[in-house]
């Protein structure tokens, strides 16, 4: 039989499988043991029978059929990378293809470093429903809200502390925090002052505060930390700006330095609710002169 | 190594150290201009400031624009799902390759 689960619903079947059998506290997961295990299980004509990492360059993970005469699947992926969180998202996101996509892509899916760094750009549909569903799975929202519950306030190091319980990146686990919180925030990944990409929670979304990408290249403003990374000290720092730096409005700016990946992040905290009438940015002004 | 002609210039023009406003400069383009073709892949770049960018990057136009990607059957055959897969380096598609070979037998 063909399951159509929803990503978010296959996820949820196995967090609950964890919850009963290691208690609600069962983090990190430890992804090759549950994609053996649980596929195992649920499928034992077709499981998960390897998961196998090695030196890779280039190259995230793999969903691969086992070769003629041979039963199963395996997971391959890149152990050279060297963010942990990284590479536990992919096999997360690998488990995901395994259970949403092998029916559709019987010989299985490669996916490069490209689509997992630019999570919440632009990407084919099934590479989003992987994530979605690595996401759901390493960070459930039940237990990520008894770590930093909707209305609070973050800092960079109470979201740093959700990356390492779940062990994943800061972009992730930032992503992550960012699809429920109420606060307005929003996260700018900046690349030689530009923005490659932005996502903004959903309060802050609905007020405005957003970048439209798609339109073209948006400049990040001139006194933002993420544009003097000269005053960023031991790759972190927290500033609180004025009006009319990022926004209209003031705005903490939270910066990290990925100089791994020649980019830069900022986390935008925003005041709870915007300002009430504002003839925005001085630029919009400037067009009437 | 999978370089797209992004990554070319991008790599390129950090030997040299040059800032995005020094390649825009030299090139005669905007800073936008530049950005966009590093990191967001537009469509068509215009041949007239591929050739300026590649002169000022010491480099030429073909290498700027050599994919790489001179299809083999079996790679055909392998990309049939793998959006990126091209853009892979061949020795890591060789051990991929080679590591689905070598399965091992599992119970």
């Amino acid at each position: 039989m063909t399951r159509t689960f929803s990503p978010g619903r296959w996820a949820f079947e196995i967090t609950h499988v964890l919850n009963a059998v290691f208690g609600p506290d069962h983090f990190p997961i430890d992804v090759p043991v549950v994609a053996k295990e649980y596929t195992a299980q649920k499928f034992p004509k077709d499981p998960i029978v390897r998961v196998v990492g090695d030196d890779l360059p280039g190259f995230d993970g793999a969903l691969l059929k086992a070769p003629a005469g041979k039963k199963g699947w395996g997971i391959f992926y890149n152990n050279r990378i060297r963010s942990q969180g990284r590479i536990n998202f992919t096999l997360g996101h690998e488990l995901g293809h395994y259970l949403l996509h092998r029916l559709i892509y019987p010989d299985g899916i490669r996916c490069s470093e490209h689509d997992v760094v630019q999570w919440g750009s632009e990407f084919g549909q099934v590479e989003h429903q992987a994530n979605v569903f690595a996401a759901n799975l390493l960070m459930p929202l039940d237990d990520y809200r008894r770590q930093i519950v909707p209305t609070e306030r973050v800092s960079l190091d109470l979201i740093a502390h959700c990356a390492d319980r779940y062990r994943v990146s800061l972009i992730a686990a930032t992503l992550r925090w960012l699809s429920y919180t109420q606060k307005r925030a929003a996260l700018v990944v900046s690349r030689d002052n530009f923005i490659l990409w932005a996502r903004s929670s959903p309060a802050a979304l609905k007020t405005g505060a957003f970048f439209r990408t798609s339109l073209g290249p948006i400049e990040i403003p001139t006194m933002s930390l993420a544009a003097r990374p000269e005053v960023v000290v031991a790759g972190t720092e927290t500033i609180d700006h004025d009006s009319n730096v990022w926004f209209s409005e003031p705005v903490t700016e939270m910066v990290v330095l990925a100089e791994q990946y020649d980019f830069v992040l900022s986390l935008l905290l925003l005041l709870d609710d915007p300002p009430p009438f504002s003839f925005a940015r001085s630029d919009t002004a400037a067009e009437w002169n | 190594m999978h370089t797209t002609l992004g990554e070319k210039i991008y790599r390129l023009r950090k030997q040299k150290g040059y800032t995005l406003d020094k390649l825009a400069e030299l090139t005669d383009s905007s800073k936008s201009y530049i950005w966009e073709l590093e990191n967001k892949k537009p469509p068509r770049p215009s041949a007239e400031k591929l050739t300026r960018i590649a002169h000022h990057l010491d480099t030429t136009v073909e290498y700027l624009l050599d994919q790489d990607e001179t299809i083999s059957t079996e790679d055909a055959a392998d990309t049939k799902f793998y959006r990126q897969y091209r853009k892979m380096d061949s020795a890591t598609k060789a051990k991929i390759r080679q590591m689905v070979k070598l399965w091992g037998e599992e119970p």
